[in-house]
């Protein structure tokens, strides 16, 4: 069990590495000069040399990679380009709305799309299915920030029900936290629930047709049983699997979300650092993204062959 | 089954045919702008600020004055060439990648790698890196939405390169001293025709998609260009005061997605009895 579990970190070394440079390149090696962005349009040749040197631009290029992978693996995300503060604790600062809003949606997916999937499955080619089938086609084509208006139309500003916008900390009390992350979390939720519906919808009706549930049905089980124990149990890996794959999805829709609703996490400090063009902060911050994903995705891998001993390494 | 049969199956049902015209009627509004569009979408005329519709503008005008039909009409341009532009960028190295990793296995765990790191990183922030350091065009913005799905077309061509080599008429092929170049035109990339179709339908949705979220936050097409993503940008401002600056351009995007997604679905049900039969 160990020994799967290093193999499977090791894997996930050269894939950090890719990122690693990947994100470097785009940054460093694209036409267009940090320097001058950051210096503005006005700079002299004399105040850009500066700023450039300031920057650690001057270096080789290898050089620069390395200083900045060791920095970066001693938790140095370099100071910013414009606040002079340190990257880091500028995202430690941000980083409770974006948790909150991830766990939430993740957690409205799931308690959404398991049911919805398992009954679409099971009813399949019925109204129920088509319904859900065309729902979930819908419900991934309409991009996240056109749901977020319509629902602040319906629910902010025709019913007068919820916030437009903002957010409140769980420290201020419970409800102000949740009332200000319905509409977020509704928004960015129906993508996903579109998405891992489908999928488990598709998954179900799989194992469906496997051997032993005509075995299930044939030894008497209620479908009850059949659908929660043996269906579900056997389809729940690669559920399991599509949540983990649409994580890189969710953190897209998450910058989106975060500034239809002017909240203050980590996806608001990507666009303000895209219109300030501080570097330094989008490197971060997507350096972290992509870690977070490739953990989350080495956690979901683990658990699955814990569970599934049948999937070798 | 024979080619007629897949295409009389393609358009058997109504909800694709609906799907069709929709992108049809995209395709003409992209076409014949300048006939359709009642005012140039970029005059600005600061004495019709924010009105209502009205015979002359249709669905009334932004906050410049702007007329916001014509600016609508004219925002299929941009969507269909940032589509069509991902989708031959994204094709093109991936059916190249995809056939090279999967044919020499040399190069395949190299190509996988890089293509792994590529996929493990946000989408959607990954183009707008590219887009923030490379400065905003529809080009760069073309190209920040293609490298992503690169890795992505990369996979299918493999996965389908890697299932083809053991079949006999491949190995009989390499058998007989078939130069490889020609195995893998002649007799294996054929193969992936029907399934890049399906998985290029998704591409250029997803690509229609991305391209307004990047000129939405700002990193996209230039401002003034008229976008989907910019008219809507534009209007968020005066959301409250007037939803239809963002909910008619929304609207339109979001059917636009939503009928090539379902052409998408309709083409993988015609082309792929197998898949058909589950969905």
């Amino acid at each position: 069990m160990l020994l799967i579990i290093l193999k499977r970190l090791a894997a996930t070394v050269p894939v950090l590495l890719v990122v690693a440079v990947v994100i470097f390149s785009v940054l460093r090696l694209t036409p267009g000069d940090p320097a001058a962005i950051v210096a503005g349009d006005g700079a002299t040749v004399q105040q850009i040399e500066e700023i450039r040197r300031h920057m650690g631009l001057d270096q080789p290029i290898p050089v620069q990679f390395f200083k900045w992978i060791g920095d970066v693996l001693q938790g140095d995300f370099g100071t910013s380009l414009i606040s002079n503060l340190p990257v880091k604790d500028m995202i430690l600062d941000r980083m409770g709305p974006t948790i909150a809003i991830t766990l939430y949606t993740v957690l409205y997916t799931v308690i959404i799309s398991i049911p919805v999937g398992i009954i679409s499955a099971w009813r399949r080619g019925k109204a129920v299915d088509k319904v859900v089938t065309a729902g979930s086609v819908l419900g991934f084509s309409v991009p996240v920030f056109i749901t977020a208006y319509v629902l602040i139309f319906i629910f902010s500003m025709a019913l007068g029900w919820l916030p437009v916008q903002g957010y409140r900390p769980l420290s201020e009390g419970l409800w102000p936290h949740i009332k200000h992350l319905i509409l977020p979390v509704a928004s960015l939720g129906t993508i996903y629930i579109a998405l891992v519906t489908r999928f488990v919808r598709s998954s179900i009706i799989d194992t469906l047709g496997e051997d032993y549930i005509r075995t299930a049905r044939a030894k008497g089980l209620n479908e009850r049983s059949v659908l929660i124990h043996h269906a579900l149990g056997n389809a729940a890996v690669p559920i399991l699997t599509i949540i983990g794959i649409t994580i890189t999805m969710l953190i897209g829709g998450v910058v989106v979300t975060e500034s239809v609703f002017n909240i203050p996490g980590l996806g608001r400090l990507v666009v303000e650092a895209i219109l300030a063009k501080d570097f330094t902060i989008i490197q971060a911050l997507i350096v972290l993204f992509s870690v977070v994903d490739i953990v989350i995705n080495l956690i979901i891998d683990i658990l699955y062959k814990v569970f599934d001993p049948r999937i070798d390494s | 089954m024979a080619t007629p049969s897949k295409l009389t199956l393609f358009l058997s049902s109504w909800p694709t045919r609906l799907a069709l015209a929709m992108v049809a009627l995209v395709v003409v509004m992209a076409v014949f702008a300048p006939w359709l569009s009642t005012q140039d979408p970029m005059f600005l005329d600061p004495a019709v600020r924010l009105k209502g519709p009205s015979p002359d503008h249709l669905l009334g005008t932004d906050a410049f004055g702007r007329d916001l039909y014509s600016r609508i009409i004219y925002g299929s341009r941009v969507s269909l060439m940032v589509g069509a532009g991902v989708l031959a960028i994204s094709i093109a190295f991936g059916v190249v990648l995809g056939a090279l990793a999967g044919y020499f296995r040399g190069l395949d765990s190299i190509i996988m790698r890089i293509m792994d790191g590529i996929m493990a990183i946000p989408a959607v922030l990954l183009a707008i890196a590219l887009v923030a350091v490379s400065g905003s065009s529809l080009y760069t913005v073309i190209i920040a939405i293609a490298v992503p799905e690169i890795p992505r077309v990369t996979r299918l061509v493999r996965s389908i390169m890697l299932s083809v080599r053991g079949e006999p008429y491949v190995e009989a092929a390499i058998t007989l001293g078939t130069p490889p170049a020609k195995v893998l035109l002649r007799h294996m990339l054929p193969n992936t025709v029907a399934p890049l179709i399906v998985q290029g339908t998704y591409i250029f949705a997803s690509a229609v998609l991305i391209e307004a979220i990047l000129s939405f936050l700002g990193a996209g097409i230039p401002p003034e260009v008229p976008s989907w993503g910019n008219i809507i940008a534009d209007g968020r401002s005066y959301f409250q005061l007037i939803p239809g600056l963002v909910l008619y351009p929304g609207i339109v995007l979001s059917l636009t997605i939503l009928t090539i997604n379902m052409i998408g679905d309709a083409a993988r049900d015609a082309l792929d009895p197998k898949l058909a039969a589950r969905n």
